[in-house]
Parts: C-alpha cells; structure tokens; sequence
C-alpha cells in the first residue's frame, strides 16, 4: 500500500483527498459552538444601534453607574489586585524586552478587536463607553510630541493617521507598519484607497457585569475605513517575548531558534512515581564508531545579502551526525537590533534536513535513534519585512553536531 | 450561498445571519480542523471567523463571493490561531496499535499522514486542504488566499512532495521496527 500511494505525486494526492475526506465529512458542528457565536454576535449587535439611541441609553444607566452597589465594589477588588499584578509583570517584560520605554512587551494575545474569550470587563461603563461613534479629534503633531509616554486617550476618541501616531508614542514608521497590518487583519489590505483612525483601549463590550482582568500590555486600537464607508478594527496587545515584534516596540530584537535552543527537541514525557504513565525511555547513547564517523558542521561567521522582502531560506552546509542524534545546533546574530532590517516575530530558525531521508528534527524521540550516521542539510530561515540596501543578516558561532 | 441572506445579513439581520452561519458553519469548521489537525483549535478559529464575518459583512462589495470571502476569513483566523497554539500541538505518537482485528494497516496508514501533515507549513496545509478536500481549483485558491496562482502550485507541489518524502521516511521506520520486534521474539 505505501509504495502504491507514493508511486507518484498523484497517487499521493489522491491518497491525502480520501484521508481528508475520511477524517472530515463527519465532522458536525457542535451546538455549544452556534450558540457561541449567537452569543458574540448578539453582543456585537449593540455596537449597530444608532449612535443617537445608544446616547440614550447612556444617559439611563448613568444614574446607576454613580452609585456602584456593595456587590459591585467586592467584585472589584480582586480586579484592582490584578491590575497592580498587570503593571509590575508588564513593567518587568519591557525592561527584559527593549529595556527602553513602555512602548513594548510581548506576544500578540489579542487581535482583530475580536472580543477575547478571556477578555471579562471590569470598569464600569461610562456614558462615553456606550457610545460607539468615535468622535475625529485633532492630535498633536508627531514632531511637537517626540515620543511621549502613551497619553492613553479615551476609548471613543479617533486620532486620524499618521497625525495620532504620537498620542500613542509611536514612532511614523511603526505606527505605518501597525496600520497597515490592521489592514490586513480586517481583509482591506488590497483595497486601494483606505483611511485609518487610532483609538484607546477597546476594554470590553458594552456589558454592566463585564471586568477586564487583563495581563497584555495594550498598544492601540485600528479602525480601518474603505472608500465605500466599510469600516474594520484591528488592536495590538502585547505580553510575552513581544519584544520580537515591530508591533510591540520600536526596536525589535532578532531572536534565534533552532531545536535545541527552546525548539523542544529534548522534550520528553513528564512522569511521577505516582503515576501510572510511563517515563521516556533514556535515548539510546551514541555508538563510538558513529561519533568517530560525524562531521560536525562550524561557521565562524555568515553574512547574508539581504536583497529583497520575502522568505528567505539560506543553505548553510551539511553535517553528519552519529546515529542520528543531534547533541548540539547553536548560532547567534551578531546584531539583534539591527536598524537597517526589519525581521517577523519569528525569528531566525536554524533547521535541519535529513538528506537520508530520516525524519524531521521536531523532537528527538520523533526523530529516533539509527545504525551509523546521518548526513543533515542545514538551513536558515527567516522573513524579511522590510530593509535599506546593502543590509545584511550577520550570523555568528553556528555549531551543528 | 443564498444571495438575499447574505444580503440581509449584510444589513444588520441577525436572523439571517444566524441562518448564514449555520449553513456555513460545518464547511469552516471541517477546512478549520483539516488545516489546523486539532478540533479544538478549529472550533475557536472557527468561532472567532463566524464573528469577524459578522463584524466584516457590510465590506463585502459582492454578496456573491461570499464562500471564498468566508475562507479568506477563516484561513486568517486559522492563521492567528495555529500561532496561538503553535508549539504545543504536538504529533501524538500511537505507541501501540491493535492487531487483533485486522486493523494494523489503516490505523498506521492514518497515525503517519497525521504525522506528516502536521508537519507541514500552514500555507502548505491551507492549500492542500483547499485543492483536496474541497476540490477548489488554484485560480480560486489564489483568490481566496490574496495569493499568485503560481505560488499556489507552487506550496502545492512542495506539499506533496514533503508529505512523500514523511511517509516514505516513516515507512521505513515501521519496516525497521517490524524487522526488530521480530527479531527480538
């Protein structure tokens, strides 16, 4: 059977359509499912209703609002503990990140403005935060700012782009490329002619019980608008390594990967003794006639050309390894912070091939133990975003053994 | 798809938006779950997509595309979700398998193509899924995905290709693993 189903590229689709197909067709949509979405929609809904009723309604909850009850105030307090929490974490992940202003921090938690499952309300709803008509305010100009602390405007007001990048201390070429990745966020990225406005802090729909228990660092809120009126939003929230990302600070650090630098290729099964589930069995040790037969891969140094945007995938030499077992893939950028490249979130991944057709470098106990050697082709991937001419990626002590 | 619904959908009814979803829904969550190789994960893609379409309607200049607009947003939310989770979802590995019924084959056979289409890049996956399972063509996966239709064949052919050269590998593997078992009974 497997020789029929590789015999040619066909066979092997045609192979992959009927396991699809087998694995899928019945697959049902649960009714937890639906009833979710009715839900998120029922909630978006709100944000539809005319302005002026909205207003409205505003106003009658005002009166409640001022005079928050017992039960409310209780429910407020663990919120503030984890607001307290919120700010000396996020204070230390950019002081690890950029070790420059709190203009980064992490991971991408949220985006899309789509309302977070994890995401719950917790300030009241103020009258301006039942109005969902964003209200078009001058900002202060980019130059006259120079990079102040975040002013954190309020929720509703919309600073035309480019001119409320400063109100957000975002630098022009940052806030450009926050804008146009909203614009690919809500699907107008190939629309020719959009504008863009930057909004505060989305917090959370319009609901009296909700509480934002929230640990990413918020950045700023997109509303994308095309010439038909059709509008998008799209917000950057940052928590964890986020100092990898344009998104999240003005000088992202180019981070090195490989599989055994944080890749997992170590990982094995966790077990107690009080567990029934078996411990990973040790990995079978190298034979001293495979290690003899090794060749180790060492670049001191490599400088790549960076000649245009895109995924770039660098051959760097091969290796053999003995038994198959990868002891070491290591290299570092020599310039993390470089100002003339712009690299993904990602990184630089150093990977390796099999060239004897073993299986993929993802996990050792994956991977297995084999007789002899094993010849490896090794790679560097990366993409570029963006670059002045003449740049280069320097890479430095890369060791694969 | 039904152009009225999609029309009044567009208009802020959320009944027929409901009505929408419900008849979109199981087609996203199954190309969901064939890209992502995880239920979960597909049903929160599945989710957050449903409700961006929502939120999105009204950008739709032509109702009539509304199915290849639907993956284009769902393969984004694939996208943001496969990041998510990324890492952690890791290639269960069947450590023992039932012989007594005859099985052996099927279940091996399915264990090595979850193996090694998990292994695949996103883009390749999407693709696959897109031409495989639902028989698109690349003209229209290039549409959906904002993609040249070169580069469609292209992440199809290097799809293929990677997922023989996995099923050959693991292939072997097995023989080798039968050659020892044997050897050691």
């Amino acid at each position: 059977m497997t020789t029929d189903r590789l015999a040619t590229d066909d066979a092997t689709m045609a192979h992959l359509a009927r396991w699809l197909h087998d694995d899928l067709d019945s697959l049902a949509m649960p009714p937890a499912l639906v009833e979710r979405v009715a839900r998120e929609v029922s909630r978006t809904s709100e944000r539809r209703i005319p302005g002026s009723l909205l207003r409205r309604r505003g106003a009658a909850l005002g009166g409640s609002e001022a005079r928050p009850s017992a039960s409310r105030l209780l429910y407020l307090v663990p919120v503030v503990a984890m607001t307290v929490l919120a700010i000396v974490i996020g204070a230390r992940w950019v002081t690890i990140g950029s070790g420059g202003p709190a203009t980064g921090g992490g991971v991408l938690l949220v985006a899309s403005g789509s309302p977070a499952p994890t995401v719950v309300d917790g300030s009241p709803p103020t009258k301006a935060a039942t109005d969902p008509s964003p209200t078009v305010v001058s900002a202060p100009s980019p130059s006259a700012s120079a990079m102040p602390a975040p002013t954190r405007p309020p929720r509703h007001v919309a600073l035309p782009y480019p001119d409320g990048c400063g109100a957000y201390a975002l630098s022009p070429a940052r806030c450009a490329y926050i804008t146009r990745w909203a614009a690919e966020q809500v699907g107008l990225d190939q629309a020719d002619d959009v504008t863009f406005e930057l909004l505060g802090d989305p917090g959370c729909p319009d609901d009296p019980d909700c509480v934002v228990a929230r640990i990413s660092q918020f950045i700023v809120r997109v509303q994308v608008t095309n010439v038909d009126g059709a509008t998008g939003e799209a917000s950057v929230f940052c928590g964890f390594s986020g100092w990898s990302s344009y998104l999240c600070t003005e000088q992202p650090v180019i981070e090195p990967h490989s599989p055994t630098m944080l890749g997992g290729y170590g990982d094995s099964r966790v077990c107690r003794r009080s567990s029934r589930r078996p411990c990973a069995t040790p990995v079978p040790t190298i034979r001293p006639r495979a290690a003899a037969a090794a060749v180790p891969l060492r670049i001191d140094t490599l400088s790549i050309p960076i000649d245009r945007v895109g995924r770039y995938e660098v051959v760097v030499g091969e290796a053999t390894l003995p038994n198959g077992i990868l002891s070491k893939a290591t290299f570092s950028v020599a310039d993390r912070v470089p100002s003339e490249l712009l690299v993904t979130r990602e990184g630089v991944w150093l990977s390796l091939e099999s060239l004897d057709g073993g299986n993929s470098f993802d996990n050792i106990y994956e991977h297995g133990w084999r007789p002899g050697t094993e010849r490896v082709q090794v790679m560097l991937t990366f993409e570029v975003e963006s670059f002045t001419p003449g740049a280069t990626l320097e890479v430095k002590d890369l060791t694969v053994r | 798809m039904d152009r009225s619904l999609v029309v009044r959908a567009q208009e802020g009814d959320e009944a027929a938006f409901r009505e929408l979803a419900v008849a979109v829904g199981p087609a996203l969550l199954r190309v969901a779950r064939g890209i992502l190789r995880d239920r979960a994960a597909a049903e929160d893609a599945t989710q957050v997509a449903l409700v961006q379409m929502w939120r999105q309607l009204r950008q739709l200049r032509e109702p009539d595309r509304f199915d290849a607009w639907a993956y284009r947003v769902l393969v984004n939310a694939c996208r943001t979700e496969g990041r998510r989770s990324g890492r952690a979802a890791r290639v269960a590995i069947i450590t023992d398998v039932p012989g007594a019924d005859g099985n052996l084959g099927a279940v091996l056979d399915r264990d090595q193509l979850e193996r090694g289409f998990r292994r695949l890049p996103f883009e390749q996956r999407t693709v696959l899924v897109l031409h495989l399972y639902l028989g698109l063509g690349n003209a229209r996966i290039a549409s959906i995905l904002g993609i040249p239709e070169g580069t469609v064949r292209s992440r199809l052919y290097h799809g293929v290709r990677a997922m023989r050269a996995a099923l050959a590998a693991d292939a072997r593997t097995m023989a080798d693993l039968t050659v020892a078992r044997e050897a050691t009974r």
